[in-house]
């Protein structure tokens, strides 16, 4: 059986590589890849607690989070594009028109 | 032995994971995101949740990383955004999530639950498919129209203007 | 009796075996049966020289992609490049861990299944697994750095894409009836309820079917690859053992869309009429040759479709997905459920 430290460690591992990535990259495309790591290791969490809690919400929390990541990722998509055809690039550097 | 594997599938996992944020070039990211994916849909089948573990690989595999190339092909991801920080602002970048992972990673490992022998006989699936359409029917049901409205506005936000419109 | 190291080392081993040798043996027979067949229907004779009637044509062909120079762009991506056979093999063959090929069977107190995993929802890895293949497929036409591969490579992702809704609306109707996603299990159903699933729900075959034929980028939906068309679709760039590669992994995928439909639709390894005792003298012959004997009736009919049908236009392909298939398979998933509520 596989004892539920390992699997908390995944979860915050992933999670924090996750977390690495937003912080880390400039490339807006890249980073929204990371967030889809965030969300990964909070569901590796969520079943690991389903399993040894032997109750089957984790996964049902975890299919539900797995619908918000889709539907986050076709907006995030919608709205880079629309970004692209107006300032023809993807550095956040430069997508700071809202800067003071 | 299932341990065996959930560590094989942990490390895959990680080793992705780390390949994701390191790459340069968007494809190669996205190519060790699918493989991420994948191996956490490992995990999860290493974890006896089956059915997470099959809507993991179809939803997120089959569906949002095909997303990603998409719209790294329509934009045309050649250009490498050059990856540049002053000196100060890495050392908070880098020190903020790592002093996060070790206080979460204490907390919860000094409140863990206790280490049962675990389930025998694994996750009933009926059980599962009852619990989500008796006592989560109702976020079931907003989910569905979420995803609906999500369609619709992604799709009005991405359109090309023809004309010009009133926006 | 039968000690640990036989029953979870060795014969698991042997069975991942057959896994990865099955689907080849199958591509070699689909090679000379495509060949011929196809030549027959327009009047010619075929492949029949390398053996006897050309059986050895395709070790031929093997011998001859083994040794053809494997020729990279300068430009192309190399990583992804050669890595999107690899990509485009390893989902399909990994599907066929749980597709079941036959009863089990028992060898003394052990018994032998004939299969490599059983999961309670088999059917919907299987699904996902081949949507995965189209990762090898959009990684091969982009890493390729040219226009046709990669205007190829878009259209065939969007076909398959757009093909897997009508593919999960009429596989929905056979869960439904047979109360499980395990395919061991729906096979087994359809012989408790004693007749094929083909039978109860014509509908959902015929555009599961449909579906599965536009799955497998085959004619007449097989725009992205056509010859004419896209010179060579997504695999234009690829030369040698990798071409090699696509082209097995496509026939290892008809194989896996044919065998979905025998275990969905044709009572997987039952014989015709599982039911009625008069013909229980089938059963006499075992399953798993059924099983077989089936396949090679599903891939022989997509070797008719292709030499049959002309080629669909691409916005035509998508049009007959989004305005008929899909409506048609939502409807008759609401028929299914409401013909089994009234009978």
């Amino acid at each position: 059986m596989v004892p539920i430290d390992a699997v908390f460690a995944l979860g915050i591992a992933l999670f924090v590589l996750g977390l690495f990535g937003v912080l880390f990259r400039k490339n807006l495309v890249v980073m929204l890849m990371s967030l889809e790591l965030v969300l990964n290791g909070l569901n590796v969490i969520l079943a690991g607690l389903g399993f040894h809690l032997r109750s089957p919400r984790g996964s049902i929390f975890a299919i539900f989070v797995i619908l918000m990541a889709v539907a986050e990722a076709a907006v995030g998509f919608a709205l880079i594009l629309s970004y692209f055809r107006q300032k023809k690039t993807y550095d956040i550097d430069k997508l700071n028109e809202l800067k003071g | 032995m299932t341990f065996a594997i959930f560590l094989l599938f942990a490390l895959m996992a990680v080793f992705s994971a780390v390949m994701v944020i390191t790459r340069t070039n968007a494809m190669h990211s996205v190519l060790y995101l699918a493989f991420t994916v994948l191996s956490v849909a490992g995990v999860f089948f290493t974890l006896q949740a089956e059915y997470l573990g099959a809507v993991q690989i179809l939803v997120y595999g089959g569906g949002i990383v095909v997303l990603y190339i998409f719209v790294i092909i329509i934009v045309n991801l050649d250009e490498v955004v050059a990856e540049r920080r002053k000196l100060v602002p890495k050392i908070f970048i880098f020190a903020w999530p790592s002093l996060l992972a070790l206080q979460v990673g204490t907390v919860v490992f000094l409140n863990r639950p206790a280490a049962r022998p675990g389930p025998e006989g694994g996750l009933e699936f009926r059980a599962l498919a009852e619990m989500l359409f008796t006592s989560y029917a109702l976020p079931f049901e907003i989910a569905a129209v979420l995803l609906l409205a999500v369609l619709i506005g992604a799709v009005f936000v991405a359109r090309r203007r023809l004309s010009r419109g009133p926006d | 009796m039968m000690s640990p190291w036989l029953a979870d080392g060795l014969i698991p081993l042997a069975k991942i075996l057959a896994v990865i040798l099955y689907p080849m043996l199958m591509v070699i027979v689909m090679i000379w049966l495509e060949r011929r067949v196809v030549a027959w229907i327009q009047g010619r004779v075929g492949p029949n020289r390398v053996g006897y009637q050309g059986i050895l044509q395709p070790f031929a062909d093997a011998v001859k992609l083994f040794f053809k120079e494997d020729i990279v762009q300068r430009r192309a991506d190399r990583f992804l490049f050669n890595i999107s056979p690899v990509l485009v093999m390893f989902s399909t063959l990994l599907a066929f861990c749980f597709l079941p090929l036959g009863e089990s069977f028992r060898i003394g107190d052990y018994t032998l299944n004939l299969w490599v995993a059983r999961s309670p929802v088999g059917l919907l890895l299987v699904l996902g697994l081949s949507s995965i293949s189209v990762f090898g497929v959009i990684f091969g036409g982009w890493a390729s750095n040219s226009k046709y591969p990669l205007l190829g490579a878009l259209r065939s992702v969007v076909q398959v894409l757009s093909y897997e809704i009508p593919v999960g609306l009429t596989v929905l109707t056979v869960v439904f009836l047979a109360r499980s996603m395990d395919l061991v299990r729906i096979v087994e159903r359809q012989q408790e309820s004693g007749v094929w699933y083909g039978f109860l729900l014509p509908v959902s075959f015929l555009v599961f079917w449909i579906s599965a034929i536009a799955e497998t980028n085959r004619a007449p939906f097989d725009l992205p690859e056509a010859e004419s068309e896209l010179v060579a679709g997504y695999h234009t760039e690829y030369s040698g053992m990798k071409f090699a590669f696509f082209y097995m992994a496509e026939y290892a995928h008809m194989v896996l869309a044919s065998s979905l439909v025998v275990i969905l639709f044709f009572g997987g390894w039952l014989p015709p009429f599982p039911g009625l005792k008069a013909f229980a003298f089938l059963g006499a012959i075992p399953g798993f040759i059924w099983y077989l004997v089936k396949i090679m009736f599903f891939l022989y009919l997509y070797v008719w479709i292709r030499a049959t049908f002309p080629r669909y236009r691409f916005d035509s392909l998508i049009r007959l997905v989004w305005k008929w298939l899909i409506p048609l398979s939502l409807v008759n998933f609401l028929v299914v459920v409401g013909l089994r509520y009234l009978l």
